[in-house]
């Protein structure tokens, strides 16, 4: 009885445990994700430099993201090469409108990926709403004491099924990420840029390495960000086919 | 209206000019094709603008072909002046409005009726609407009253309702035209997977291409890989496509032939399919569409290149089939062609 007692006592320890750091690394990812996005309805101007091996501009893109609560994101393609097309995102579920036919179409989470810089890349403003969080343990990043997470998709629907997150131990900004698709392959290898690096407030720029494109870089820079709800009708996707004032 | 299209985008070039607030864009592309009949070259410029409530979009062209001389290719894609109240979101104007879930045919693109297995993706020419239509959280509502102001085609009302269920799309549609009469139809577009969309479209209409009761269906499936590889596959069948009994009869095959370029099908039965890879700007595809009711088929081999501001289309479409085949017959039995495009 005495040894049931115990191994009851053990049991019970072992699970706080485990609930306490699960609800640590949830809170961990949540303050990663405060350097991103601060707000749940924001407007984000993203340019994307995609540059070759030998460091030069191959590609600039422009997007504008409304990253609205719930889910939900509308990314409007503003460069010349891809000016009118539109993606929206509602939790697993997107639609893409080619300006040439303006049809509003559905596509998969894989066509997401197709891309330099997948829509993934620029839609996707927190890991806290996709991924659950598992605190692996505290690394060495560089000269800087770090915290390794690793993050599991809870939804069907996102880019990447699984992220290994490095955040900073003392203030969790996040320093670099490990960017896995649904074969378990790592896909892309991200760093992240913080406005002031000695005392982070904002994330300024997302440095992508693809790992099948050789020393090719994307570079997703975070232009401006405001506060925006949009109307509920822009997050229909019928309504794709419309051309909205934006300002 | 032809002759009012350099004006109106001489109007949008000034509008942009003038006023900052303008969103303008556009592209120039110059394109080359060479085919069994000739060779053809034409330049187009795309011009895109909103100011306010208004869109527009214009294209300036020209084109030159072979042994039958020059061609004015400029036209009014879209003006269109749009607003919302009552809740409803109202256009008026020449506007693109396309419907449908299909690739390779759209039997429920009742109103755009859109030419589909191009060479070349190019900004469709919209037609004259009045246009209706309401957003719901999950629903959409479009009420379109045509008139194509062309004394060949008909006036006509459509609508069209859709619905989000879960991870499908669904829509039904409804036609009545002056001279036609009614159709309806339903479409579906399902994500089963993380890769996989599958699509299905079914139309009855009354009447379609002078042939009645007519039904006309589109099964087909989307598939992109992790590694960018896409895949597309789609099988069809329309009632307005003219019989085999009518290919068969010696009477009506001159007619058919001469009405062949004017159809979206020219056999009832097709099998289309399509697979592209896209990696670091580029993009090779092959597609290939099977008549089975006589065997003869259309290859496309393409290469698209996109940079910073230019995109770099060539390919190769091969037309042939056994003797007697339909598409065997057509005096362009390949085309070649090569486009640049420049976007600003």
């Amino acid at each position: 009885m005495t040894t049931l007692l115990r191994a009851l006592a053990a049991a019970g320890l072992a699970l706080g445990a485990w609930h306490a750091q699960a609800a640590d690394a949830t809170a961990l990812m949540k303050a990663a994700d405060r350097y991103r996005v601060a707000s749940d309805d924001l407007q984000v101007e993203v340019q994307i430099d995609t540059t070759k091996s030998d460091g030069s501009l191959d590609k600039q893109r422009r997007y504008t993201t409304f990253a609205q609560s719930n889910h939900r994101s509308l990314v409007l393609m503003q460069s010349p090469a891809e000016r009118g097309q539109k993606v929206l995102m509602l939790g697993d579920d997107f639609w893409l409108l080619m300006p040439s036919s303006q049809r509003p179409l559905r596509i998969t989470p894989t066509q997401k990926l197709l891309g330099d810089a997948s829509t993934g890349d620029v839609a996707t403003l927190r890991w806290s709403e996709d991924y659950t969080a598992e605190l692996v343990g505290e690394e060495r990043c560089g000269d800087q004491a770090c915290l390794h997470l690793t993050l599991t998709a809870a939804r069907k629907g996102v880019t990447y099924q699984r992220i290994g997150l490095w955040i900073g131990a003392v203030k969790h900004e996040p320093l670099r990420a490990d960017l896995y698709v649904q074969s378990e392959k790592l896909a892309k290898q991200a760093r992240f840029v913080m406005d002031r690096p000695d005392a982070p407030t904002t994330m300024t720029e997302m440095v992508l390495t693809d790992q099948l494109a050789n020393g090719r870089e994307t570079r997703v820079k975070y232009l401006s960000r405001k506060v925006r709800s949009v109307p509920e009708a822009w997050l229909n996707p019928m309504f794709l086919a419309r051309n909205p004032g934006l300002e | 209206m032809k002759r009012a299209t350099p004006l109106i985008a001489a109007g949008l070039l000034a509008a942009w000019a003038a006023h900052a607030q303008v969103e303008a864009g556009g592209q120039v592309r110059v394109r080359v094709d060479d085919q069994t009949t000739g060779t053809n070259g034409s330049v187009e410029a795309e011009l895109r603008g909103q100011w306010r409530f208004v869109t527009a979009a214009a294209t300036l062209g020209h084109g030159w072909r072979e042994h039958a001389g020059d061609t004015d290719l400029s036209r009014v894609n879209e003006l269109y002046a749009a607003g919302d109240a009552a809740g409803w979101s109202f256009a008026a104007g020449r506007r693109i409005v396309s419907w449908d879930v299909g690739y390779g045919f759209r039997p429920n693109d009742v109103v755009q009726q859109e030419r589909r297995r191009t060479l070349l993706p190019v900004l469709l020419q919209g037609k004259p609407v009045l246009q209706a239509e309401r957003f719901g959280a999950d629903e959409a509502w479009s009420l379109v009253a045509v008139d194509p102001t062309s004394s060949t085609k008909e006036h006509a009302f459509a609508a069209r309702a859709w619905r989000r269920v879960g991870s499908a799309d669904w829509h039904a549609f409804a036609r009545q035209g002056e001279d036609t009469k009614g159709s309806l139809g339903v479409a579906v577009s399902w994500v089963a997977t993380d890769a996989a969309e599958v699509h299905a479209s079914v139309r009855w209409a009354h009447e379609v291409n002078g042939r009645r009761d007519v039904p006309q269906a589109l099964l087909g499936f989307t598939w992109t890989g992790e590694n960018k590889v896409s895949v597309i596959g789609e099988a069809w069948y329309d009632g307005g496509a003219p019989s085999d009994a009518d290919w068969a009869d010696a009477r009506s095959v001159r007619a058919l032939f001469a009405q062949a370029t004017t159809l979206q099908n020219v056999r009832r039965r097709s099998v289309f399919a399509r697979v592209s890879w896209t990696h670091d700007g580029w993009e090779p595809s092959l597609d290939h569409l099977w008549l089975p009711s006589d065997r003869s088929h259309q290859t496309t081999a393409a290469l698209g290149w996109v940079g910073d501001r230019v995109r770099v289309d060539v390919g190769l479409r091969r037309i042939g089939g056994p003797a007697g085949a339909v598409l065997a017959a057509s005096p362009v039995n390949h085309v070649g062609y090569a486009a640049a495009t420049w976007s600003f």
